[in-house]
């Protein structure tokens, strides 16, 4: 039995290597996702595939998967057969990440001759080729290299022949192998620190203290849902569709299908199920989530409610069961298209938020402006003729919480913005404004957060491929908050529709407008001085401001006209 | 030695403002106030004369002023600073309310950051843009520029923030606008991005200059009063200032570039630090320590230079968040900041662990034993149920700590729960908040790429000495050093720093094509402004440092390279490339061959030779009784041997279990470990004694 300090200093160990590693791989990669976004995770789990412990900045849609990596990859690698220095690798969205792009590698960890844990790294390759345009692949083949659980090390000998396969199908080979050999060093700072960890307490195992973390884990969690009423909680959600095909061939896309997303949620005693099996069926553009993905985010969402600031692992997923039927838009069949999984998967949390805020009042959470994330992708030559492919995120409002505004950002991913400057630097194209949009805040006790305005000008001719949502089907507010302004993309005045690329030529002019988060609690009951800075700053106007919030015309601010004297 | 100089440095604090004079006989001077937080300059006047008037020397024989300041730090924290406008380009004003769009913590419910320093109302966009080569698209018009003039006349704003995108490359706009400002009305102060912080990254550059802005008419009034009243004094020398890299610069400069003050004090304090470990102990290798009440503020000397980052952040919603501030942007000693210290709380979390800290209870309701009203269980209060701190002898006697206060409030809030005693559960604090500090620690050492085993840890503030050779021993840091005086150890650091200043451009270009003239001439320019931020200090040699941020193209995340010597050929200009490989290599344990390098931001360091370093040696030794008295260690309960410090004789030896008690601090010997006193009063530890020095 370990006493209750070793276990927190144990605990807190086991976090602090994982971490430890996560440096390592973000300071050696040549991805800008994983420096700047974060787009990455590195791990530490028992020798079945249980998480123990997982770096702090680690991706939440991340923070499951490798779980339900390694447990895949025991199917196909019995515990028995394997050797220190070997490496699997895979991308496998199924059982992966949901995304081609991620690739995933597990390492055992062997202490006193036993194989004591596993490691495991996530992170979004700079390039595995593909078509590269998220909207336009109709299947899996064509979203790139398609790898299944594999040996990539023996016994610390690479596996030339992959390593090959993979520098010929990427358009940045060195970019792309750089950042396994981070993957790959951040295992092998992860493994040593664990060992010495292990040494310094002569741990023979992990066994005991991954018993007691689950456990305690288990124990809190459950507490937390036994103050939830029992019940079934169900919430549903419009989402807009995504043109159709014909992908890659000459003819009319189909319009966008709105889609249902439905959860219901059920409480009972000590556990929780989140059941996602009503929603619509799976559509034919590459939106749909993959189950291990609308997993990942249904278990941020609960862990967001109810035990935000611990440290994750395996016990705190043990009363909570995640469910999609197949077939459905939360859990495509193989072999779709997953690159854009996001535009529905991101949504999980939007409708887990909506079926509990009521209940959980003090915890809610309006709906994002982007969630599903936006993100624009360039694809061209630059003036000396060299390729570029830049994916840019572009962010809207954060739903208000109760107790804050919402902020620009993306939710529940993580993505930073890119510099303007950065972009002008790296890619043909002038932004020619980023601003604030008056007035597409969703109203409430706190308000969302603003939808932003941006102006772009190709200065080459290029290839695009946008990627967005919440056109149709704005940021809803909850507990009486109102709803964040709907989104818009205008190319030369014409509306585009989610799922559209194309060609843009030198001169265009491109409109991208992102949704507001909604609002949390009646608007009646924002504070007047909040409301009066909202006016004074000029993000909310006086026409909103008397039909939302209730203000007498003519009560401009006081400041305001200080101001102008 | 020749007739020394007479110097003073005075490093004013949150609540103390200290004093370390040097005589010209090499003798030192120490004194210790209160500071005056309404006007510091107030502390700094009565205490130069009084340390003056005590030393016997008069003010006008003092040949070097050299001062810390939190002013500025203080300034952004508590929204001080002046009503501040910002000129930008146009459909651009909202960059500093969008931030970088990430959020700090992911499991944060309620995100919160700090108020833009320049509210919506008060950014202005001017029709203007420079294109991505430096190249002008479209020349702000006068007419424009004065317009805003008398609109920001009509507000009363005193400060504006000039920041234009592309200026790092072209600051043509910038100076434009700066100067017509400037001409209408010269009592506005201006801050151009391109001067401030001349980088890439829009938002980090405007951020920067917004700060600059709003501090400046502050500092600038207040370092000319300090001047004022010093020339009264008859003090005739450059007052002279820290900045946040420890480099000593004019009031002319500080008042220019106020940002640069941030970190001042502590800065002293690393540079000291380094200095010291470089030139006594010859290795430079160590780990600046310093353990107070709220946080413990670590920093990574490597080679006697100290750890430089560019991502520091003032004013964090959540002080241990990274993410939560407003960058800096301009270079400041990377200091990392734990949430452990002497009033960090113990309590038990969701899963009913005990957890310490980072909530601390400050200075007041303090720790349980100080009877201030506070309920719950700190740091000080496990360390005063072991038997580390004296319930008689705290801060000297001065204050009176309560143990029995102590003891209950461990019992209540986390033994009872725990079913442990109390002692076990003060130990279990204890031991909880020095495996958190070790922990950050090493997560620091991946981050700096360094072996602690190779290095020192020297120990100052409070609760260093009572923790550090249990921090040691968890990092296999073989030695600790615990230089004398560490209560004014800031203000001795503060002679200690040479006048230097740091300025940086970024110019992102490829190692290959590169020719030597590009690079000589891009150092031409930042020399001379070197020179002229220097030269009011009169100084005539100047050593440089030339460095640059590197990286293999594509890979975004740079590596500080410093140049041997700056390429004299064409054909020299690979070296460059060769020396990031190098450091690469060394750094990251791996060489990418076939990938080519990219310079992205240009950097030097001018300095004017440093000043002797000063040695802070002890007080005059005193005899005191060695007094017995139980203390808790790893197996049980000790009669330990309690040193008074200032009893402790240059050479002296003694072998753990034991106390050393100082004014201010404790140094508490674990069993096995070694301590002996060099020559200029520095204890020296071995954390682990195997009966001779490795």
């Amino acid at each position: 039995m370990i006493d209750e300090v070793s276990l927190r200093i144990l605990w807190d160990r086991l976090v602090s290597v994982t971490n430890e590693a996560s440096v390592v791989l973000k300071r050696s990669a040549f991805s800008t996702l994983v420096r700047d976004c974060n787009d990455f995770a590195c791990s530490i789990m028992t020798p079945n595939g249980d998480t123990l412990a997982i770096a702090d900045a680690s991706l939440p849609s991340f923070s499951t998967t490798q779980s339900i990596t390694l447990k895949a990859v025991l199917e196909r690698f019995p515990l028995e057969s394997w050797r220190p220095g070997d490496v699997v690798i895979t991308n496998d969205p199924w059982i992966a990440t949901g995304q081609i792009m991620d690739i995933t590698l597990l390492k055992p960890t062997f202490h006193r001759d036993r194989l004591v844990a596993f490691t495991g790294s996530i992170a979004h390759s700079p390039d595995l080729g593909g078509l590269q345009r998220w909207n336009g692949a109709k299947d899996i083949y064509e979203e790139g290299l398609f790898i299944r659980p594999t040996k990539f090390y023996s016994e610390g000998m690479p596996n030339e022949t992959l390593f090959q396969l993979l520098e010929w199908n990427s358009r940045m080979p060195e970019q792309t192998i750089g950042d396994l050999m981070a993957q790959l060093a951040s295992h092998e700072v992860g493994e040593r620190r664990l060992i010495q960890v292990m040494e310094e307490h002569d741990l023979d195992t992990l066994d005991e203290l991954a018993y007691e973390i689950f456990a305690r884990s288990e124990r809190t969690i459950r507490a937390a849902i036994a103050e939830i009423p029992n019940g079934e909680y169900r919430f549903e959600m419009m989402a807009d569709g995504s043109l159709g095909g014909p992908y890659d061939q000459v003819g009319e896309r189909r319009e966008p299908e709105p889609m249902a997303v439905r959860v219901k949620v059920t409480v009972a005693d000590t556990s929780i199920e989140v059941d996602f099996s009503e929603s619509s069926d799976q559509v034919e553009p590459p939106i749909n989530s993959v189950f291990p993905f609308t997993y990942a985010y249904g278990a941020y969402a609960i862990r967001l409610l109810l035990v935000s600031h611990l440290p994750q692992n395996a016990g705190f997923l043990r009363p909570l069961r995640i469910v999609a039927k197949q077939g459905t838009v939360m859990n495509a069949a193989y072999p779709a298209a997953t690159l854009n999984r996001g535009i529905v998967g991101h949504l999980v949390c939007d409708a887990i938020f909506g079926a509990l805020s009521e209940l959980l009042p003090a915890r809610a959470r309006a709906m994002s402006g982007s969630t599903p994330l936006w993100q624009l992708i360039l694809i061209g030559e630059d003036d000396a003729n060299r390729p570029y492919q830049r994916i840019m995120p572009l962010n809207g409002g954060l739903g208000a919480t109760t107790g804050a505004d919402g902020i620009v950002c993306s939710f529940p991913a993580n993505l930073t913005t890119v510099p303007v400057e950065i972009l002008e630097l790296t890619t043909p194209i002038r932004w020619e404004r980023k601003e604030i949009l008056t007035d597409s805040a969703g109203p409430g006790t706190f308000r969302g957060g603003y939808g932003v305005r941006s102006v772009f000008r190709p200065l080459r001719r290029g290839l695009f491929s946008m990627t967005f949502s919440r056109v149709a089907n704005p940021p809803k507010g909850f507990l009486g908050g109102g709803d964040g302004r709907a989104g818009h993309v205008v190319l030369n005045g014409t509306e585009l529709r989610p799922g559209a690329e194309g060609v843009l030529h030198v001169g265009d002019e491109l409109i991208v407008e992102t949704p507001g988060g909604g609002g949390i609690g009646l608007p009646e009951q924002r504070p007047p001085d909040k409301i009066q800075s909202d006016l004074e700053a000029g993000v909310i106007s006086e026409d909103h401001a008397v039909a939302m919030y209730g203000l007498q015309r003519g009560a401009r601010s006081a400041l305001d006209e200080q101001d102008d004297q | 030695m020749t007739v020394a100089e007479v110097a003073l440095g005075v490093d004013v604090g949150g609540t103390f403002t200290d004093f370390v004079l040097l005589d010209e006989h090499g003798e030192i001077h120490t004194l210790k106030i209160l500071t005056t937080p309404t006007d510091p300059s107030e502390a700094i006047f009565s205490g130069l004369d009084r340390l003056c008037a005590s030393a016997g020397i008069t003010p006008s024989s003092i040949d070097r002023f050299v001062h810390g300041t939190t002013l500025v730090a203080n300034a952004l924290i508590e929204r001080k600073g002046a009503k501040t406008a910002l000129i930008t380009t146009r459909g651009f004003r909202d960059l500093l309310e969008f931030r970088t769009e990430l959020r700090y913590d992911l499991f944060e419910p309620n995100l919160v950051f700090p108020e833009p320093l320049i509210r919506r109302s008060l950014r202005f966009e001017i029709p203007e843009r420079m294109d991505h080569l430096g190249q002008p698209l479209e020349v702000p018009p006068r007419e424009a520029i004065e317009t805003l003039v008398g609109k920001l006349g009509r507000l009363g704003v005193e400060a504006v923030a000039v920041s234009l995108l592309h200026s790092y490359l072209n600051p043509d706009h910038e100076e434009l606008v700066g100067q017509i400002l400037q001409q209408s009305n010269p009592d506005l102060s201006v801050s151009l991005s391109s001067q401030v912080f001349r980088e890439v990254r829009e938002y980090e550059r405007t951020s920067a200059t917004a700060i600059n802005a709003y501090v400046q008419p502050l500092v600038r009034r207040y370092l000319s009063e300090l001047v004022d009243g010093l020339r009264q004094r008859g003090y005739r020398s450059e007052v002279l200032t820290i900045t946040s890299t420890g480099g000593a610069v004019s009031a002319e400069t500080a008042a220019q570039f106020p940002i640069q003050l941030i970190e001042s004090g502590p800065a002293a304090g690393v540079v000291f630090a380094s200095r010291i470990s470089l030139e006594q102990a010859g290795k430079g290798e160590v780990v600046a320590f310093d353990m107070g009440g709220t946080t413990a503020k670590v920093c990574v000397i490597k080679g006697g230079q100290p750890d430089i980052g560019t991502d520091h952040e003032v004013a964090r919603t959540r002080r241990f968040k990274v993410g939560s501030g407003l960058p800096v942007g301009v270079p400041v000693i990377h200091l990392l900041e734990i949430g452990a210290g002497g009033g960090s709380i113990a309590e038990r979390d969701q899963t009913g662990l005990i957890r310490v800290g980072p909530r601390s209870a400050g200075a007041i309701p303090g720790p349980a034993c100080y009877g201030l009203g506070g309920k719950e269980p700190t740091v000080t209060d496990a360390d005063l149920v072991l038997g580390y701190l004296d319930e008689q002898a705290f801060l000297g006697g001065e204050k009176h700590i309560d143990r029995r206060a102590a003891e209950r409030a461990i019992h209540d809030r986390i033994a009872v729960e725990a079913s442990l005693d109390v002692v076990a559960a003060a130990l279990a604090i204890y031991r909880i908040v020095t495996e958190t500090m070790a922990e950050a620690l090493r997560v620091r050492s991946v981050e700096s790429n360094v072996d602690l085993r190779n290095f020192d840890l020297m120990a100052f503030g409070g609760a260093a000495g009572t923790h550090a050779v249990d921090i040691a021993r968890r990092l296999s840091i073989p030695r600790i050093v615990c230089p004398a005086r560490a209560g004014v150890f800031s203000a001795g650091g503060l002679l200690a720093a040479p006048l230097a200043v740091d300025l940086s451009r970024s110019w992102i270009v490829p190692i290959e094509g590169l020719r030597a003239e590009q690079i000589r001439s891009l150092y031409a320019e930042l020399d001379a402004e070197a020179a002229g931020l220097l030269h009011s200090t009169g100084v005539d040699s100047l050593e440089k440092e030339h460095s640059a941020d590197m990286s293999y193209i594509g890979q975004e995340y740079p590596l500080r390279v410093p140049f041997e010597r700056l390429p004299e050929t064409d054909e020299e200009v690979h070296l460059l490339g060769k020396w990031f490989e190098d450091l690469y290599e060394q750094s990251r344990g791996v060489r990418l061959n076939g990938y080519g390098s990219r310079v992205t931001t240009w950097r030097i360091r001018v300095a004017a030779g440093k000043p002797p370093l000063p040695v802070l040696a002890p007080d005059e030794a005193l005899d005191a009784p060695v007094k017995n008295r139980p203390v808790y260690l790893q197996d049980g309960w000790t009669d330990a041997p309690v040193y008074q410090r200032r009893s402790l004789r240059v050479g002296q030896e003694l072998l753990g279990p034991c106390v050393i008690e100082d004014v201010d601090s404790t140094f508490v010997m674990l069993a096995g470990s070694h301590l002996s006193v060099n020559e200029i009063g520095s204890l020296v530890i071995d954390a682990v004694w195997d009966g001779a020095r490795a």
